[in-house]
């Protein structure tokens, strides 16, 4: 029974999704609105109900067959609640936007729950078998919720790009699952660690390494990182508009947090010790690239929707330069673990990222969806309050204060170069550098909303008590997060330094459930002959392409 | 009888897999790429299977239920979007689903 409760946050958003599912059989056609209403209450009793019970000392699950496949703690507490945060906001937005649209049903709420579930469980599993449901469980609702729009082809073609590109990652990310499981013999990542780090020579470096590539391949791709960024403006830009915040600000959280999760936790292997080759540069290259081509392409954009989607591009990459600069453990000496800044972040960028998107979901008519930098023009004088909102979620985007874009930003770049500073320092400029050159395609969407006259049709907006209080929240938490941020970084510190699964966890957990230390002793890992060779493919970013367009 | 080492699985797994990104990635039929998919992910559970085995554990062979289960549901949401693909395209064709570029 407190194993139930100890998880009660997933079953709650499962539960309202199943929940919302048997309301809109009830509703009738063109009611369906109060069910965001509904989603959002319970992703606010999951929300609390994460913070009551995750947000302390690890929760130690009683069942075996819990206690080993996932682990409930201020990791899975903090993200959790980004994740819920975004969620909610997106709900809201649907609320009136949906309809508008010509989506009229409640299947957007329920998937909506369901994808919530799933990035739940992805952030709070250790076990790998239960990470890879927790992830097909967010994306295959995603995937849907992407062709949502039927009338639209574009939708359907954004659900498609996104299928493909999310299949194609989980294969990858299950072939680094099978390779790890292959060198070590097991499937949970704190006995995969600690068989890493105590039997050196058990465990087959070629594939550690292979495991190694092919889940951070996985992951970059659902992080949107260049070079497997292709599919992310294309599924943007073509998804409902809701939809779209919801993937920009959740899914991106929860990716994140499996990705430091993962990554890091194995890179302590003795494997990648010695060789030429190590996760960090693996990391480092991505973010460099991101950062670099996400803001340079970003500039020559002309949709609002895709110059947000290379936004979430760059942001990805200083994301993965702060996963990359690891910091030391407080808990544990030696351990290096995830820099804190990273959860503070992905908490402001979803905000903000959630707020702008939310905007352009209050706006357009009668299903037609342009969202070209023209067709914004004069937003500021016509709807204040909506330009005043789509202001600071730009700004805080781009960095500026007082917003909690720039306190996020701020704070990663000062310990990105705490972490090492001499050897940092060129990559922090670069850092800045990027932002700046970022802040040019920001200013030009503030520039439109503001400055420039309509030339055909002004814009409208729809009237929506829920998308305002959405955007009400977004905007109060962006100023909040860049003013009074102290208690937030404590609550980041708190998660980044529970996000690298380290021995000690394991042991107080296998003392709390005796039964599974049954482990077969044969645990030798495998050696493949020598000379045999296993061909890894890594993915190319021009083989890439080939296939979208 | 003759063993056959773990090794020679492994390599036929990777190939399958590798066999199965090629044709995801150069395949324009949205049908014969799903089945792509498919390849790759048969590719990662003889992988697991013959890890499993050589490891005497029986979680890995449990994994592969549950990866062939979520295989299966992915597959329904690729044949749905493939419906509404012909639904606006009248095929299935991927080169068709490239209104947006850039």
């Amino acid at each position: 029974m407190s194993d139930l409760l100890s998880i009660s946050p997933l079953l709650v958003t499962a539960f309202t999704g199943m929940l919302v599912m048997a309301l809109d059989l009830l509703a009738g056609q063109g009611r369906k609105a109060f069910l965001s209403w509904v989603t959002v209450a319970g992703f606010a009793v999951a929300g609390i109900l994460a913070y009551v019970l995750w947000s302390g000392d690890p929760v130690v699950l009683q069942r075996p067959f819990l206690a080993n496949v996932m682990l409930l703690d201020a990791h899975g507490w903090f993200f959790s609640e980004v994740v819920l945060l975004a969620g909610a906001l997106a709900a809201l937005l649907a609320a009136d936007h949906m309809p508008e649209q010509g989506i009229d049903g409640g299947e957007t709420y329920a998937l909506l729950s369901f994808s919530v579930t799933g990035a739940i469980l992805l952030m709070v599993a250790t076990d790998l078998v239960t990470l890879f449901l927790g992830l097909e469980i967010m994306s295959l609702a995603l995937y849907v919720m992407a062709a949502g729009k039927r009338s639209s082809p574009f939708s359907a073609e954004a659900g498609i790009k996104y299928f493909l590109l999310g299949g194609v990652a989980s294969a990858f990310l299950l072939m680094g699952m099978a390779f790890l499981y292959g060198a070590t013999g097991k499937l949970n990542l704190v006995d995969i660690a600690r068989f890493l780090a105590n039997h050196p020579e058990g465990a087959d470096p070629l594939l550690v390494q292979g495991a190694m590539i092919l889940l951070v391949v996985a992951m970059a791709f659902k992080v949107a990182a260049v070079p497997f960024h292709f599919w992310t403006p294309d599924v943007y830009e073509g998804a409902p508009t809701p939809v779209t915040a919801f993937m920009a600000g959740a899914v991106k959280a929860a990716a994140f947090a499996v990705l430091a999760r993962l990554v890091l936790t194995l890179a302590r292997a003795p494997a990648f010790q010695g060789t030429a080759f190590s996760p960090a540069d693996l990391l480092l290259g991505l973010a460099v690239v991101s950062m670099v081509v996400g803001n340079l392409l970003g500039i020559v954009q002309t949709n609002v929707k895709r110059i947000l989607a290379y936004s979430s591009i760059a942001h990805a990459g200083y994301l993965l330069l702060g996963v990359w600069a690891t910091q030391a453990s407080v808990s544990e000496t030696g351990v290096q673990t995830l820099n804190d800044s990273v959860p503070f972040y992905l908490l402001a960028y979803a905000v903000s990222t959630v707020g702008a998107f939310g905007v352009l979901a209050l706006l357009g008519r009668s299903g037609e969806e342009d969202m070209s930098l023209s067709r914004i023009a004069g937003l500021g004088r016509r709807h204040p309050v909506l330009g005043v909102a789509l202001l600071v979620a730009v700004l805080s985007l781009a960095g500026l204060p007082p917003l909690g874009g720039f306190m996020a930003k701020f704070n990663l770049f000062r310990q990105v170069l705490a972490a090492d500073p001499a050897g940092n320092l060129p990559w922090v400029i670069l850092a800045v550098v990027m932002s700046v050159v970022g802040l040019y395609y920001y200013l030009r969407i503030v520039l439109y909303a503001f400055f420039r006259e309509p030339e055909g049709q002004p814009v409208v907006a729809i009237s929506s008590a829920a998308g305002s209080v959405a955007l009400a929240v977004t905007v109060a938490l962006a100023l909040f997060l860049g003013i009074a941020p102290a208690k937030f970084l404590d609550a980041s510190r708190m998660a980044s330094q529970a996000t690298v699964l380290t021995g000690s966890i394991a042991a107080s957990r296998a003392g709390a459930a005796p039964v599974q230390t049954a482990t077969p002793p044969a645990a030798a890992g495998i050696q493949l002959k020598p000379g045999v060779q296993i061909p890894v493919r890594t993915f190319n970013s021009k083989e890439g392409r080939g296939n979208l367009h | 009888m003759m063993d056959v080492p773990v090794s020679w699985y492994l390599i036929l797994a990777v190939t399958l897999f590798g066999i199965g990104t090629v044709g995801v990635l150069t395949r324009r039929n949205l049908l014969v790429v799903l089945m792509s998919l498919e390849i790759m992910l048969n590719g990662v559970n003889l992988a697991i299977l013959a890890f499993a085995r050589h490891h005497g554990d029986a979680q890995g062979q449990a994994a592969v239920f549950i990866v062939m289960a979520v295989a299966a549901a992915e597959v329904a949401v690729g044949l749905a979007l493939a419906i509404a693909l012909f639904r606006h395209e009248g095929s299935v064709d991927l080169d068709r689903a490239t209104r947006m570029k850039g």
